[in-house]
């Protein structure tokens, strides 16, 4: 699953770290994230988007072939 | 990390306040655990005095070390972890460390790929077993295997009741 996590979190000049904090995770998990690495829960994507003041769709972006579900 | 997954499993805390009781519950399983040593040295210590069998001193003095280990262990742990009860900075800071999803889920991982192998290997020793004609150890591997899987049966009984 692609996000855009790293895309905003630069737009608003927000620090992995910062963010972390925020979303009560460490910084690993953040790096783990922006670099797809990781899935995050739904928990953690409704904090992000919450963060962000977004909806979860509009960072997480849910690929249909990449899972398997078409 | 492996500890604590084993002793605390995924229990969390949504604020810092309900961490710090999980922290001092966990110091009460470390004094069990401490506990736990002392009577492994216990036990130790009466193997290496009297002589129940020709290898009572070989026992003797594996169970004293490694109740000392333990109790070096833990006693490490119960300063650690009561230092960070002091601080309400660092109980937020190991708590967001420890109850970290990701790491949590590296942990799970971890722990069924290790069960996994563990099964794969004591599998191979009870072929290999076979080989040397010793029962004794046979039975001893083939009841290991066999708790396994009764004890993998009842806590996924447990899980499918619970979730």
């Amino acid at each position: 699953m692609q996000n855009r996590i790293q895309e905003l979190r630069k737009q608003n000049r927000v620090t992995q770290s910062e963010l972390a904090d925020a979303v009560e995770v460490t910084r690993q998990t953040i790096i783990s994230l922006e670099g797809g690495r990781y899935n995050a829960s739904l928990l953690l994507a409704h904090k992000i988007a919450q963060y962000f003041g977004m909806t979860i769709e509009e960072i997480f972006v849910f690929d249909l072939e990449e899972e398997d579900l078409c | 990390m492996l500890i604590n997954t084993l002793l605390i499993g995924t229990k969390t805390a949504k604020t810092d306040k309900e961490y710090k009781v999980i922290l001092e519950g966990k110091i009460k399983l470390w004094y069990l655990l401490g506990l736990i040593g002392v009577i492994t040295i216990i036990i130790g210590s009466i193997l290496e005095v009297g002589v129940y069998n020709y290898q009572s001193s070989f026992f003797g003095g594996f169970y004293i070390g490694f109740g000392v280990a333990l109790l070096l262990v833990v006693t490490r742990k119960i300063v650690v972890t009561k230092k960070i009860l002091k601080s309400d900075v660092k109980i937020r800071q190991t708590r967001l460390k420890m109850q970290d999803e990701r790491r949590i889920m590296i942990a799970q991982k971890a722990l069924v790929m290790t069960a996994t192998i563990l099964i794969a290997f004591l599998y191979i020793g009870m072929v290999v077993v076979g080989f040397m004609a010793n029962v004794m150890m046979f039975w001893a591997i083939w009841s290991i295997i066999m708790m396994f899987f009764l004890v993998y049966i009842i806590v996924r009984i447990y899980y499918e009741k619970k979730l």
